[in-house]
């Protein structure tokens, strides 16, 4: 086991760098130029001077050859340094320690929700098969799947915050500095969040308890008087999980940098939104940081994932030691 | 079943834990709290912060109330002194500014004349990226004579000089504290404005408190706080819901709605404009024909209804604000809607069958797309055969400035009313996305200067009415249709004032005489 867990470390980190590489050249082959971006707004009506451009250019390290650049970038982020923005001339580093936990708040939250719905409605609808209830909440869970988050965000926006006033329609408040709002702030986004989410976790949930329903293992679990509670959960759930993990875990990954669209309507401050910005700015520093720490985590959490499986799943484990 | 049972349990004391910490929150403050701020929903977070850089009207909004410069606008747009008491101009070209007494930072350390000349040598200098570093060019030489009184001189006369030293980016900085952030102003920030930055909570909010050693009267507000809302729709909702008091940036879809009821106040202004540049080294577009033949061939109040939902104005002509110097009725509506028209000066120009060409716009900003998407329309209704390249903004920027495109939509607002920011556009210069690549005209060049140069109004009035007449003749740019820039906010807002034409983004120098009743 301990074998299988190191390799698969290293692999980790052998793909965390090809990532860094890959990120640091696509950047410097986008169109556009981050000096031209700093000197004029959308609106910039009076041009600066050439001299300006190469001033700014020199003060930022940009005139140098990108494999200088990539040299010094390296040379820092094994020292764990990220570098500092083109904007504001803050830490990489802190700007991510800052909107990454702000993130992962609303992505746990989310997952948690989605996880908890849709392996209950999941589990329900399996049981209900082809029952009036089954095409409910089966109309649900693809509700959830296809209406995409923008348009839900929206319109609990409208119902919940504009008619209905029942919590703040969007904003961030620290939990270190006022849990109760916190958590108000929280319950649009996670609720946005968690639906689409619902759908993805409730359909898996449904297809793989279906399949295991028919098991052998589960009649003779049934035949020897288990209560039906104790079959789903013992027998039936734990099988059914595998799948379930492996999407949760995949789509955990996705939402880390891939929340954008519901930070955006909710104004939630996560690294999604640090991203697109930087992006839009080019700001290469920041890019690099938010995409390098976000994949780093996707790998982490395949890998905690890979882990889990031979938990979960004996033969996996074994598999790794041969 | 005893482990199912200590989750259920637990679950049970989670929901209680929730529950708990909902009641408190949701409390509401205690008697005798100070009061609430002023709640403030900007469309976008500022970049940074430092006062001589242009990073956009939000961030401008900003660092309006942390500083301020040697003059300003008042609540009617009009020039006034700010940090000045007085000033003479011994000749044309030299300007003895002296200072009020006692000015201090809002640290309490003095501001003279010392911090007055380092803050325009700042600007000039071109590591700084200072937004006016190239009008500042003029200036010869800036001297503090005395604690209090600081000498201006520049090569040539300058009709807009003190217009440009009330802009927000001739912000006065201290020295003493720029020097010892080793220049960089981005998030240091210290100024002698009415306000001072008391909070940034990166992402989310940046907050304003009063300053005490502000020169002025005390800003009426304590506190104002500046929440970021770049969606549009989250930012109109957050006014309706009243989580903020005052919204800039009205969504064009919205105004309608926030205009009529009667909960809400809202002020709007034609400012910002749309226009077409284009690449003039370049078929089709070498031929001023062509480009005229654009300026009857597209229908303006579609661009208005598309992209602007109705709020905005045709421009047939030059975009000269009413109330300008320079204002001429007859050059605003030069060009009418004749497709016919168009056709007939294409067809003159050899392009009786059409011309073939890319428009460049940006898929970043719908008003540009959508300008982008009639234009098309409209040319290849009449035969012409036009495609759209919709790159990201800083992709289009690239574009632009390299002269990489052969026409191209976009939109700006002028620095200030006076006829002066023609020179912006017609004056030639290094190729600028702003700007139509390749246009040089030394006639042009020529009459610019001279107008800025010209002290006597009636003089320069007459020398924009020849500038206008070759522009319009020559047609290096089509200039499309002005866009609505509006602020809205809840009722019990008092005090605030819209300033015209393009000054508008200058309007938040007023903040501080606003007041809100609750």
């Amino acid at each position: 086991m301990l074998r299988y867990a190191v390799r698969r470390a290293a692999a980790a980190l052998v793909l965390v760098w090809v990532v860094a590489t890959l990120v640091f050249a696509f950047l410097r082959l986008l169109p556009g130029d981050p000096v031209l971006v700093i000197l004029g707004s959308e609106s910039g009506a009076q041009a600066p001077s050439p001299d300006q451009i190469t001033a700014v250019r020199r003060a930022l390290g940009l005139d140098q050859p990108p494999a200088q650049q990539y040299g010094r970038w390296l040379a820092r982020l094994v020292r764990l340094d990220l570098g500092t923005s083109l904007y504001d001339s803050t830490s990489v580093t802190a700007d991510i320690a800052q909107r990454l936990p702000t993130s992962l708040e609303l992505i746990v939250v989310a997952v948690a929700l989605a996880v908890a719905g849709g392996v209950v409605l999941g589990l329900a609808a399996a049981r209900c098969r082809g029952t009036w209830t089954d095409a409910a909440l089966s109309g649900l869970l693809a509700g959830g799947l296809s209406i995409p988050v923008f348009v839900t965000g929206t319109l609990m926006v409208l119902v919940f915050g504009v008619i209905l006033r029942w919590v703040p329609i969007g904003g961030f408040v620290p939990i270190t500095s006022d849990p109760g709002a916190f958590a108000r702030q929280l319950v649009l986004p996670a609720v946005a969040l968690a639906f689409g989410l619902l759908g993805i976790v409730g359909r898996i949930t449904r297809g793989s308890v279906l399949e295991v329903l028919h098991q052998d293992y589960v009649r003779t679990a049934r035949s020897k008087g288990l209560g039906e509670p104790q079959v789903l959960a013992r027998h039936v759930l734990r099988t059914a999980l595998i799948p379930i993990v492996t999407v949760v875990g995949v789509q955990f990954g996705i939402l880390i940098g891939g929340t954008v669209l519901v930070e955006y309507i909710f104004n939630w401050p996560g690294i999604s939104t640090l991203l697109f910005t930087a992006i839009q700015r080019r700001d290469y520093p920041t890019v690099q940081g938010v995409v390098l720490v976000t994949s780093a985590m996707f790998i982490l959490i395949n890998l905690a994932v890979d882990l889990l499986y031979a938990v979960l799943d004996p033969r996996i484990r074994y598999e790794g030691e041969t | 079943m005893r482990h199912i049972a200590w989750r259920v349990r637990l679950a049970g004391a989670a929901a209680a834990v929730v529950a708990a910490v909902w009641t408190v929150g949701g409390a509401p403050p205690a008697p005798g709290a100070p009061a609430p701020p002023f709640i403030f929903g900007l469309s976008s977070e500022p970049p940074n912060l430092d006062p001589h850089v242009s990073n956009g009207a939000a961030a401008q909004t900003v660092k309006m109330q942390i500083y301020r410069g040697l003059f300003k606008l008042d609540e009617r747009g009009r020039v006034v002194k700010d940090l000045v008491a007085s000033y003479d101009q011994p000749n044309p070209t030299t300007y003895v500014f002296h200072l009020r007494p006692n000015l201090r930072f809002s640290d309490g350390s003095p501001l003279t004349s010392a911090d007055v000349v380092f803050s325009l040598q700042r600007i000039a200098d071109p590591k700084t990226g200072a937004y006016l570093k190239k009008r500042f060019g003029d200036i010869e030489s800036v001297d503090a004579v005395d604690p209090q009184t600081v000498k201006v001189v520049l090569h040539s006369p300058d009709a807009v000089f003190i217009t440009l030293l009330a802009l927000p980016q001739a912000a006065v900085v201290s020295k003493a504290f720029t020097t010892a952030h080793n220049g960089d102003l981005k998030t240091a920030t210290m100024g002698e404005g009415p306000y001072v930055l008391s909070a940034y909570q990166r992402g989310v909010q940046v907050s304003v408190t009063r300053n005490p050693n502000y020169y002025g009267a005390p800003a009426k507000m304590a506190e104002i706080r500046f929440v970021f809302y770049p969606d549009d729709n989250s930012r109109v909702a957050a006014l309706q819901s009243g989580a903020v008091d005052m919204i800039e940036y009205v969504p064009w879809q919205d105004i309608t709605a926030i205009k009529t009821n009667p909960q809400f106040g809202y002020q709007g202004t034609n400012g910002p404009f749309m226009y077409l540049t284009f690449n003039v080294t370049q078929p089709p577009f070498t031929d001023a024909r062509v480009r005229r033949a654009l300026g009857y061939a597209i229908d303006r109040d579609a661009i208005i209804k598309t992209a602007f939902f109705g709020r905005g104005g045709p421009i047939y002509g030059l975009p000269i604000p009413p109330g300008s110097l320079a204002y001429d009725a007859a050059a605003t509506r030069y060009y009418t809607y004749d497709p016919g028209k168009a056709k007939q000066l294409l067809a003159e120009a050899g392009f009786g069958n059409g011309f073939t060409a890319t428009l460049l716009s940006t898929a970043q900003y719908g008003m540009h797309k959508d300008t982008a998407q009639v234009v098309q329309q409209n040319l290849n209704a009449i035969g012409e055969h036009i495609t759209l390249a919709l790159p990201d903004w800083p992709t289009r920027v690239a574009a632009g400035n390299d002269g990489r495109y052969q026409f191209s939509v976009m939109g700006t607002v002028g620095d200030y009313n006076d006829p002066d920011f023609l020179s912006f556009f017609l004056h030639s210069g290094p190729t600028y996305y702003a700007d139509s690549a390749g246009y040089v005209d030394q006639a042009m060049d020529s009459m610019l200067d001279q107008a800025r140069a010209t002290l006597d109004p009636a003089k320069r009035k007459a020398l924009y009415v020849q500038i206008e007449q070759r522009e319009l003749a020559e047609a290096p740019y089509i200039f499309l249709t002005w866009r609505e820039q509006g602020y809205a906010y809840r009722k019990g807002v008092e005090g605030f004032h819209l300033l015209p034409g393009f000054q508008a983004f200058y309007s938040p120098y007023e903040f501080e005489t606003m007041t809100v009743a609750r």
